[in-house]
């Protein structure tokens, strides 16, 4: 049977989706599965530096389409885990330089000997997203709790449903219980209610996010990232697993904590 | 927490931002060089091919940069990892 084809978009740019595309994939080939990711923001190529491969890519998708080179060729091997590999999107092209048809195809070749096939798209609504979504059979809309970006989903999703998809799925990133507790943000609940679409994934807000990109590793590979751990949720909820979702509390500041940081030590 | 990275002289792995930094100064260059992927390829197979008569070399792993050297150059660095089993035949 072939793989899924799972596209990740918002609408909005710049609310987590290669994020969300680098640790879900690295999640599933922790798990076992055969994933492939391809970064379809031709022009703005960022998966690569996300994943820690910018310094392997030699082919990118747009040489793949045009016949430059095989697919195989331009699939760049994860260095931890020789079941996961990238596409990397071309930079110096732009995104008509792919069509939705072409995309359609590759993706359903790739889904023949893979798992999953996870698609990066670009933000906007225009040719990228289009490129993007032309052979899913599932869609994930991340956002974040800020009203611009959850109207952007919810644009999304309207488009989707038009291109007769089936009904995307929700992830909703860089949440903050601290904030939802002064009532400084909407909560899970909220949103779902706003775009009344199935909840995916909650993923807090982290700085692992920021220091293990800065390394080119994933927030997965730390044990201790509560957003890493959310991410490992939502890969087994898209194999299929029910996973009860944690319900996140703003963190409890304790006595020593507070004293400890009045003398400067920030982390405790 | 870096109050206690001054004791104990232990190696104390670089700081994610100098990472970043570094990965970043890479990356920029071969993105402005814009080396057409086919004359990057064909360097890299060139190399490939020359040491493959010697060694045995993981063509997958390989890594090949480009980054400002010194008076107004580029250098082109290659990382190319070879299987253990070969080193016998070194
Ligand atoms: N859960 C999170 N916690 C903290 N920072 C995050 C989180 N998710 C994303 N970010 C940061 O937000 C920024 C945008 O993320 P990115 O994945 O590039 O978005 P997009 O692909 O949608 O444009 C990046 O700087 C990333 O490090
Ligand atoms: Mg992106």
């Amino acid at each position: 049977m072939a793989g899924h084809i799972v596209t990740i978009t918002s609408g909005k740019g710049g609310v987590g989706k290669t994020t969300t595309t680098a640790n879900i994939g690295t999640a599933l080939a922790m798990q076992g599965r055969n994933v492939v990711l391809i970064d379809a923001d031709i022009g703005l190529r960022n998966l690569d530096i996300v994943m820690g491969l910018e310094n392997r890519i030699v082919y990118d998708l747009v040489d793949v389409v045009e016949g430059q080179c095989r697919v195989r060729q331009a699939m760049i091997r994860d260095k931890r885990f020789p079941n996961l590999s990238l596409i990397p999107a071309a930079q110096t092209r732009d995104k008509e330089a792919v069509s939705p048809d072409q995309m359609a195809e590759l993706t359903r070749e790739l889904a023949e000997s893979h798992d999953f096939v996870l698609v990066d798209s670009p933000a906007g609504i225009e040719q990228g997203f289009r490129n993007a979504i032309a052979g899913a059979t599932a869609v994930v809309v991340v956002t974040t709790p800020e009203v611009s970006a959850v109207r952007d989903a919810d644009r999304i999703i309207g488009l989707v449903e038009a291109a007769e998809l089936p009904p995307p799925r929700l992830i909703l990133n860089r949440f903050r219980p601290d904030m939802v507790k002064r009532g400084d943000m909407m909560d899970v609940p909220d949103v779902e209610e706003i775009l009344a679409i199935d909840l995916l994934g909650v993923v807090p807000e982290d700085q692992t996010i920021i220091t293990s990109t800065n390394r080119g590793e994933v927030a997965v590979f730390d044990s201790h990232s509560p957003a890493g751990s959310a991410f490992k949720d939502i890969a087994r909820r898209l194999q299929g697993e029910t996973i009860a979702f944690p319900r996140y509390e703003a963190a409890q500041v304790g006595v020593m904590s507070r004293f400890l940081r009045a003398l400067g030590f920030a982390r405790v | 927490m870096r109050f206690f990275r001054g004791f104990g002289r232990q190696e104390a792995p670089a700081a994610s931002s100098a990472v970043a930094k570094q990965r970043l100064k890479v990356v920029l260059v071969s993105d402005q060089m814009r080396v057409s992927p086919g004359l990057m390829a064909a360097i890299r197979d060139d190399i490939v091919d020359v040491l493959s008569r010697r060694l045995d070399v993981d063509r997958d792993g390989i890594e090949v940069t480009i980054t400002p050297g010194r008076n107004n150059t580029d250098e082109l660095t290659a990382r190319i990892p070879i299987r253990r089993a070969a080193r016998a035949r070194l």
